[in-house]
């Protein structure tokens, strides 16, 4: 229920009704408006004379906030580089010196790539954090592709020094057990023979006849064949200029032109040729010069293990 | 407004002063305030949007570009981590094949020490003793650490002792040794041509052909070979130290040492090479006291941090296949 309120008139010495007319409300509102505009422009023109940065207050915020998360991703992308520049480490003091390649200079490794150019960043441009984050993904990208290709290339690498260690002569010919006798004697000697001072090429392993002898490193058979003072000779071309013969052999059990692996069965000990009892003589011949077998041939080799790669060549 | 208001009261017949009605007081002041805070919004809009500062427009530039830009480069980062990792795996793989032997990383040896939630174990009392443990742990290498210095210290001033003390195989061969040059320890390690096993007797130090060697104690050259066949040892020297030390240091490049010269620890010896029988270009070191080989690592103590010796160690102590 609406109450009505009274006001005293002088004029008619009594009360009358107090009674609003729309002009009246009218007045009344705007003014009342009026107050709240004024004090609204006052606090605001205040607040931009006192705080001005109030004004621009989301934005900074949003930008902290943006640079906060960009941050991240920068730190993420500095761990990357991190981790790429250890991989080129090891790579370049490691990799390439263990196999003998030549390392990539600094400026190959940065070479071909146009920095943050090859992105489309429009208006970021401006922005530094970002031109350097993707000028930085760029060179990283561009790293990281030639590493792919030295990695490539040192894989090619590790595949050859596998394929020349597998080559390379590093058994005895004859098994331990079979073995009657072990001289090392190589170099100037009295020939049993005939008789005066030569050199002797190889090492003698004296065995009986029909001892098994074995290529003592993956190569090529060019020579096996019956060659004046050798006898019955197998000559192995290895590869990496190492080449090793096997003469005085009673029995083939290889052809010529045939590939061999280390431990492979090639023929038996015999006593042809120039030779005073049954033995192998064994020659490694390094650049069409002969060296001492003793270093190829790892005595000290356990007998499971030379077994072990007998049964292997087998396969 | 200052005109006081009156009120009809029909029980007493009398018109009475109205009474303040506070809720109506409460409701103009707070649609005061709520109009007040609707015309100030409206100015902030109304600035906002005629009258931007260089701030301003800068700070929107820039929070559009980096909203822009986010995704993209999440995504390169994506794509970088995956071809990173596909190296990481191609790094292990050229490792494992040249030295038969997996890649052990450093970090992951020390983190799986301190890392207690590897351990099944959680009752509070085992956690208690873990934590005494690995603090006892940290506080004895952490005195350890002092006490070394301390020593070096006094040993310092002792200035006549120095000759003799230097006269002994302390220093290593190779000046900048790190735990990543550490080819092949000493002991049983794989035959790089045969790839079986054997007795490795020496140290092999990877480095570039051209490193130079240095004696690692004073002594007298009793034996000096040139030698480039591919076979055995190559060039190679020893010196005896005295007291029944020597040292090998083969496959050399080459090396200016004469028969009985005497040489001072850290004397420039040789060059590293690849002679003998060797596939990479290495420094093959060994120590031998009466006679008897042992391992060389155990003695390096001149100029070296505990840390980078304790990762040599590690290093050497793994198996793996030698340089020959």
């Amino acid at each position: 229920m609406l109450r009505t309120y009274y006001r005293y008139d002088p004029d008619q010495c009594g009360f009358v009704p107090v009674i609003y007319s729309l002009k009246e409300a009218r007045k009344k509102f705007i003014q009342f408006f009026g107050w709240s505009l004024f004090t609204a422009v006052s606090l605001f023109s205040g607040m931009l004379i006192y705080f001005p940065e109030i004004i621009d207050n989301h934005l900074v915020r949003e930008n902290a906030e943006q640079r906060a998360n960009w941050k991240v991703v920068n730190d993420e992308l500095e761990s990357l580089a991190k981790e790429l520049a250890d991989l080129e480490k090891q790579d370049d003091q490691h990799f390439r010196v263990a196999l003998s390649l030549e390392k990539l200079s600094p400026e190959i490794r940065t070479a071909g790539f146009g920095g943050h150019k090859e992105y489309e960043l429009g208006e970021a441009e401006q922005v530094e954090e970002i031109k350097n984050s993707y000028s930085l993904v760029a060179s990283l990208k561009s790293r990281a592709r030639l590493q792919e290709e030295s990695f490539r290339e040192l894989s090619k690498s590790v595949e050859e020094t596998e394929v020349m260690l597998a080559s390379r002569p590093a058994i005895q010919p004859i098994d331990n057990r079979q073995l009657t006798r072990f001289h090392p004697l190589f170099g100037m000697r009295l020939h049993p023979v005939f008789g005066d001072w030569r050199s002797h090429n190889g090492l003698d392993l004296t065995a009986n006849s029909g001892t098994p002898v074995y290529a003592t490193g993956d190569g090529i058979v060019t020579v096996a064949k019956y060659r004046g003072g050798y006898g019955n000779v197998i000559f192995i071309n290895h590869g990496y200029g190492f080449e090793t013969r096997y003469a005085h052999l009673s029995k083939f059990k290889i052809a010529e032109g045939k590939k061999v692996k280390r431990g492979e069965l090639i023929g038996l000990v015999g006593n042809t040729g120039t030779s005073t009892g049954s033995h192998l003589h064994y020659e490694i011949l390094y650049k069409e010069k002969w060296i001492n077998p003793i270093h190829f041939m790892y005595r000290d080799l356990r007998q499971s293990h030379f077994n072990e790669i007998i049964r292997e060549a087998k396969k | 407004m200052a005109e006081p208001l009156y009120k009809y009261n029909p029980a007493t017949l009398s018109y009475e002063k109205a009474k303040v009605r506070w809720d109506r007081v409460l409701f103009k002041g707070l649609s005061f305030i709520a109009l007040t805070s609707l015309c100030f919004l409206i100015l902030f809009r109304i600035q906002g949007a005629f009258f931007t500062s260089d701030k301003q427009r800068r700070l929107t530039v820039e929070n559009r570009a980096f909203e822009e830009t986010h995704a993209t480069m999440v995504g390169e980062l994506a794509s970088l981590r995956g071809q990173i990792d596909e190296l990481r795996n191609s790094e292990s793989e050229i490792y494992r094949r040249l030295y038969l032997s997996d890649k052990q990383s450093d970090e992951g040896q020390r983190s799986r020490l301190l890392d207690k939630n590897d351990l099944d174990f959680s009752t509070t009392e085992f956690t208690r003793i873990y934590e005494r443990t690995i603090e006892l742990v940290q506080r004895v290498s952490y005195e350890a650490s002092g006490s070394n210095y301390t020593y070096s210290t006094l040993f310092w001033p002792a200035k006549s002792d120095v000759e003799e003390l230097q006269q002994y195989p302390t220093l290593s061969p190779i000046k900048t040794l790190n735990a990543e040059m550490i080819a092949c320890g000493y002991g049983y390690q794989t035959n790089p041509f045969n790839k079986k096993i054997y007795r490795h007797l020496g140290l092999d130090i990877l480095a570039e052909t051209g490193t130079e060697v240095l004696a690692s104690g004073n002594g007298r050259v009793k034996e000096v070979h040139h030698d480039s066949s591919p076979g055995g040892s190559g060039t190679y020297i020893v010196i005896d130290h005295g007291k029944g030390f020597q040292t090998r240091y083969s496959k050399l490049g080459s090396t200016s040492l004469r028969l009985g010269q005497f040489v001072r620890q850290g004397q420039v010896i040789g060059l590293v090479g690849q002679t003998g029988s060797s596939f990479a270009p290495h420094l093959h070191y060994e120590v031998l006291v009466s006679g008897k080989h042992v391992d060389p690592v155990t003695f390096f103590i001149e100029n070296m941090g505990t840390s980078e010796l304790e990762a040599i160690k590690r290093r050497a102590s793994e198996q793996r296949q030698s340089l020959d």
